[in-house]
């Protein structure tokens, strides 16, 4: 699987979205299962697929699905 | 003014969203001004957020004489539909639409609607009701909590004497305000003379932390999740300077938790509350002293000043030795008259009269301290809400589903028959969103049939969570 599999599968998974609604426009709050309930568990699934540990800044600065892309290129992730 | 007192007027009472400073004088006047609209003695939904208006909504209703139902604004349309149909309130304020045919938008107050009873509707409401709070609200539940200004009065008086409450803590609202702990920290700040900052956001945002340090911030609530969410953030790296309590209540936070947090935040010179409480007693019932976190991380602590508890047999008799486990029992001024199930409920009186079973198993040490190893009801706390879990049976009931609900705290299993008729994603996303829980805790089994006891009702201790 490439890191944008990887990176997509994550927010499915843990939104029950399709890939299709994965774009510039998703964004915390845009769907109720994206709450702050739902935000811990994209970043456990995040830091679980990617075997990393993400800190307390960019945990909370992760609004949006594209916001996250940028993040995880602190942590050697790069998503294409 | 109720909960208001005329020492404090010159202080800052709430710091609004925007950054606006309301002082006790302006708080008092909006709830002046507030108040004047309404006809005395009714029933009145309030489905309002964290917001300025909706504290001088609430204040105003209590000071002149209205009932108010506080609700969850993010209610599901169908449950608030079946709670207008019960109870039949002269009022609603709500930001959303109300669409029924019996209510008609009068007029815009703030950002919200205030919607009229057009069909003329007389409620019978007993001289001490003063507040009506869910059971069990996202479910639709129609039973309700009735609360007497003195309920709420001690408890806040309470709340503040054992927090050493004054002029200086600053709360922030994380908790909703429909939600009794949450109420309960407006209540306790106001009572105290303290402020209190409203905010949106939640843990998981920048914004929420920046308010927290901007607004000077000197205490925060939270519920075992929220707790959760803190460890997950990394508490050891929390820069927030100003904090100097930090409490949590809304169910059980295993004691390991306790333990992590406390030595983290007494480095951070932050005083942690592990507190313990049910609507039926307005909010607090229990408290674990700070320097005594460390030696009882298990313990729901001491009852609050005013307060007592004690541990009954199954007989209804008192346990005097320690270390027996049996039903706790409190009694204190902040115990509700009872509940409501219906709207000619709301003219029954005080039937507690100060005793509160709590359906917690307990037991307590030669200290006095208490420690609660299970629950004899069908409650269960997910993220802060609080689910009767029969009620969210009925609720599946509806949509023509044979089913049983079983849960512990942070999760929700539902027995379904086998059926083609459902993808059990749909239906978990369904029902996730009509109880606004997210569907994290939400877990769906399909079975071929349920395990029923001889005399045919449901048995529910071979199913576990």
């Amino acid at each position: 699987m490439t890191n944008k599999e990887k990176y997509n599968k994550v927010f499915m998974d843990c939104f029950n979205v399709s890939e299709d609604q994965l774009n510039e426009k998703f964004v915390y709050q845009c769907i109720p299962a994206w709450d702050s309930v739902g935000h811990m568990g994209m970043i456990a699934g995040l830091e679980e697929a990617f075997d990393i540990m993400m800190e307390m800044d960019d945990i909370v600065d992760f609004a949006s699905y594209t916001v996250g892309i940028e993040t995880l290129k602190k942590y050697d992730v790069l998503i294409d | 003014m109720f909960l208001i007192n005329d020492d404090h007027l010159d202080k800052t009472a709430i710091i609004c969203n925007d950054g606006n400073i309301i002082t006790y004088k302006e708080l008092k006047k909006l709830i002046e001004n507030f108040g004047n609209n309404f006809e005395k003695r009714s029933l009145i939904f309030l489905l309002v957020p964290n917001k300025l208006y909706s504290i001088v909504s609430y204040l105003a209703c209590l000071e002149y004489n209205l009932i108010p139902v506080l609700l969850n604004e993010r209610i599901h349309n169908d449950q608030l539909i079946n709670l207008i149909e019960i109870y039949k309130p002269k009022y609603i304020l709500s930001e959303r639409k109300i669409i029924h045919y019996d209510y008609l938008k009068d007029v815009s107050l703030e950002e919200s609607n205030l919607f009229i009873r057009s069909k003329t509707y007389k409620t019978n409401l007993h001289k001490n009701l003063a507040l009506l709070l869910t059971t069990s609200g996202s479910t639709g539940s129609p039973k309700l909590v009735k609360l007497t200004k003195e309920n709420i009065v001690s408890n806040a008086k309470s709340i503040s004497k054992y927090l050493k409450l004054g002029c200086d803590d600053r709360a922030i609202t994380s908790l909703p305000f429909y939600y009794s702990y949450g109420l309960s920290v407006i209540n306790s700040h106001l009572f105290s003379g303290g402020s209190i900052v409203l905010s949106k956001s939640s843990m998981m945002e920048e914004k929420f932390w920046n308010k927290i340090n901007g607004c000077f911030v000197t205490s925060i609530a939270g519920v075992p999740y929220n707790y959760d969410m803190l460890l997950r953030l990394g508490i050891d790296n929390l820069k927030i300077p100003t904090v100097k309590k930090m409490t949590q209540a809304g169910g059980k936070l295993g004691w390991e938790k306790v333990k992590k947090i406390n030595d983290s935040l007494k480095l951070k010179g932050i005083d942690f509350y592990v507190m313990y409480g049910q609507t039926e007693a307005t909010a607090r019932i229990s408290y674990l002293p700070c320097e005594s976190v460390d030696k009882k991380p298990k313990s729901i602590g001491i009852p609050i000043p005013g307060g007592k508890l004690w541990i009954e047999n199954k007989k209804g008799l008192k346990i005097s030795e320690t270390m027996i486990i049996g039903e706790m029992v409190y009694e204190g001024p902040n115990v509700s008259m009872g509940y409501a199930e219906s709207v000619e409920s709301l003219s029954v009186g005080d039937v507690n009269n100060g005793v509160l079973r709590t359906g917690d198993l307990a037991y307590f040490d030669e200290e006095g301290y208490f420690f609660i190893e299970g629950r004899n009801n069908r409650f269960i706390k997910v993220f802060g809400n609080r689910i009767s879990l029969n009620s969210l049976e009925k609720l599946i009931a509806k949509k023509g589903f044979d089913n049983i609900v079983i849960g512990e705290d942070d999760k929700i299993i539902i027995y379904i028959k086998k059926t083609k008729r459902v993808s059990i994603e749909n239906f978990i996303k369904e029902i996730s969103e009509e109880i606004g829980i997210n569907m994290v805790a939400i877990t769906i089994k399909q079975v071929d049939d349920f395990p029923r006891l001889d005399s045919g009702k449901i048995n529910y201790k071979v199913l576990n969570t």
